[in-house]
C-alpha cells in the first residue's frame, strides 16, 4: 500500500512537472510566433506592478546583471497595472515575470516569479552572449 | 576596534545584532569587514563599489559627509551609526523575510506528502496543527523557529527580507490550516478519498507559492481588502 502511494505521489509530481514544463514550452512557442520588432541587442522584458512584493527585489536583481553586463542587452520593464495589454500580449499571468527576447525579437526564456541574476545571466549566455 | 550600529532593517542579514564589531582605521576599511562578516548585507549598502544613496553614515553624530567621507579615519572604540535616509515618504518598515516563508512551506508540503505516502492522518493533524497555532501567535510558529534557530545561523538557508505585509500570507497559513483540519476530519471519518484529495489541494497551493512565487491565499486576502471585508484592512504595499 505504502508503495502504490509513493508511486502515486511520484507519478502526480512528475505529471505536474510536465504539464509546467509543456505550458512554459507553449507559452514560449506562442510568443516566438507573435515577435517583436528586431532590436540591435537582446532585451530583457521585466513584468511588474506596484502590488507585486518580490516585485522590487526582482528590480534590484535586473539592475545588478545590467550594470555587470555593461549594457549589452536592454532591460525594459512593463508595468502590468498600467499597460495591461502589453502583460496581456505577452500572456502574463504572475509576478514578476522575466522575458529574454534575442536581437531579433523572437522569445527565448521566460521565468514566473522571482529570478536570481545568475540564471538570467545563464540564459544571455545561451543565446551566444558575453559578460 | 570600533563599532557599527545596525539599523533595524538590515538586522536579518547579521544575526539579528544590533550592533557589530569591526576592525579598520577608516570608514571604508571598517564597512569592508563588516561586508566580510556579513557578506549578505553587501548589496544593501553598496551599489557596486558606491555606497547607495539612502544610506547615511555617522560617526559620533557627525555625518561623515561633513567629514572625509569613506576615508574618514576611525579610532578604536568609536562608533559608527547607518541611518536609512527617507526621502518623499517613509520607507515602508513592514518586512517579511520570504526565506522563512519558503521554509515553512517546504516543511508543510514534505509531511503532508509524508503523511499520505504512509496514509497517517495523525502526522497531517500535526501539521494542521502548526499551521494553525502559526497563524494565531506568529512566534510559536514551529517551521519558522527552526528556521530561525537552526537553518539561519547555519548558513544553511540566507534571510531574504523584502517590504511586504505578514497579514495576507498569515491568513493564507490559517486558511491552508483550516483545509488540511478538514481533510483530517474526513479521514477519520472515513472518507480517505476527499480527505487526501484536500491535503493535495494545500500541497499544490504551498508549491505554487513555494516555487513559482504566487500566494493563493494572499490573493483572496488583498481582494476581500478591496471589497472591504472586515479585518482585511492590509492593502499591498506599493
Amino acid at each position: 500500500m505504502m508503495i502504490e502511494r509513493l508511486l502515486l505521489t511520484l507519478l502526480i509530481i512528475g505529471l505536474s512537472l510536465a504539464v509546467y514544463g509543456l505550458g512554459r514550452w507553449l507559452h514560449l512557442r506562442r510568443l516566438e510566433r507573435s515577435a517583436a520588432p528586431q532590436a540591435e541587442r537582446p532585451t530583457l522584458l521585466y513584468f511588474a506592478s506596484d502590488a507585486c512584493a518580490a516585485c522590487p527585489t526582482q528590480a534590484r536583481y535586473l539592475e545588478q546583471l545590467a550594470q555587470s553586463w555593461h549594457g549589452r542587452f536592454h532591460l525594459q520593464k512593463i508595468d502590468a497595472d498600467r499597460e495591461p495589454d502589453k502583460a496581456a500580449q505577452y500572456k502574463v499571468f504572475t509576478l514578476p515575470t522575466t522575458i529574454l527576447l534575442d536581437a531579433q525579437g523572437v522569445a527565448r526564456s521566460i521565468n514566473y516569479g522571482l529570478t536570481h541574476s545568475h540564471k538570467l545571466a545563464q540564459q544571455l549566455e545561451t543565446i551566444g552572449m558575453q559578460p | 576596534m570600533a563599532t557599527i550600529r545596525i539599523p533595524a532593517p538590515l538586522r536579518p542579514y547579521t544575526n539579528n545584532q544590533s550592533s557589530v564589531t569591526v576592525s579598520g582605521d577608516s570608514v571604508s576599511a571598517a564597512l569592508a569587514d563588516l561586508n566580510r562578516q556579513y557578506p549578505d548585507l553587501q548589496p544593501h549598502l553598496f551599489d557596486g563599489e558606491k555606497l547607495r544613496s539612502f544610506v547615511n553614515l555617522y560617526l559620533d553624530k557627525q555625518d561623515i559627509a561633513q567629514l572625509q567621507g569613506l576615508n574618514t579615519p576611525i579610532a578604536e572604540g568609536d562608533t559608527l551609526l547607518i541611518i536609512p535616509s527617507i526621502a518623499g515618504g517613509a520607507p515602508s518598515k513592514r518586512k517579511v523575510d520570504q526565506s522563512a516563508l519558503k521554509v515553512n512551506q517546504a516543511f508543510i508540503i514534505t509531511l503532508l506528502l509524508l503523511a499520505f505516502v504512509l496514509d497517517t492522518a495523525w502526522l497531517a493533524a500535526f501539521v494542521a496543527a502548526v499551521m494553525l497555532l502559526g497563524t494565531a501567535v506568529p512566534a510559536l510558529s514551529l517551521f519558522k523557529r527552526i528556521y530561525q534557530h537552526l537553518l539561519k545561523p547555519a548558513g544553511v538557508v540566507k534571510p531574504h527580507v523584502i517590504s511586504d505585509n505578514p497579514e495576507p500570507h498569515r491568513f493564507a497559513q490559517g486558511f491552508g490550516g483550516v483545509v488540511v483540519t478538514l481533510a483530517v476530519l474526513l479521514l477519520w471519518a472515513g472518507q480517505p478519498f476527499w480527505g487526501w484529495a484536500l491535503v493535495w489541494l494545500v500541497v499544490g497551493l504551498a508549491a505554487l507559492n513555494l516555487f513559482l512565487g504566487f500566494c493563493a491565499g494572499c490573493f483572496v486576502y488583498y481582494q476581500l481588502s478591496r471589497l472591504g471585508a472586515p479585518g482585511f484592512t492590509r492593502k499591498p504595499i506599493r
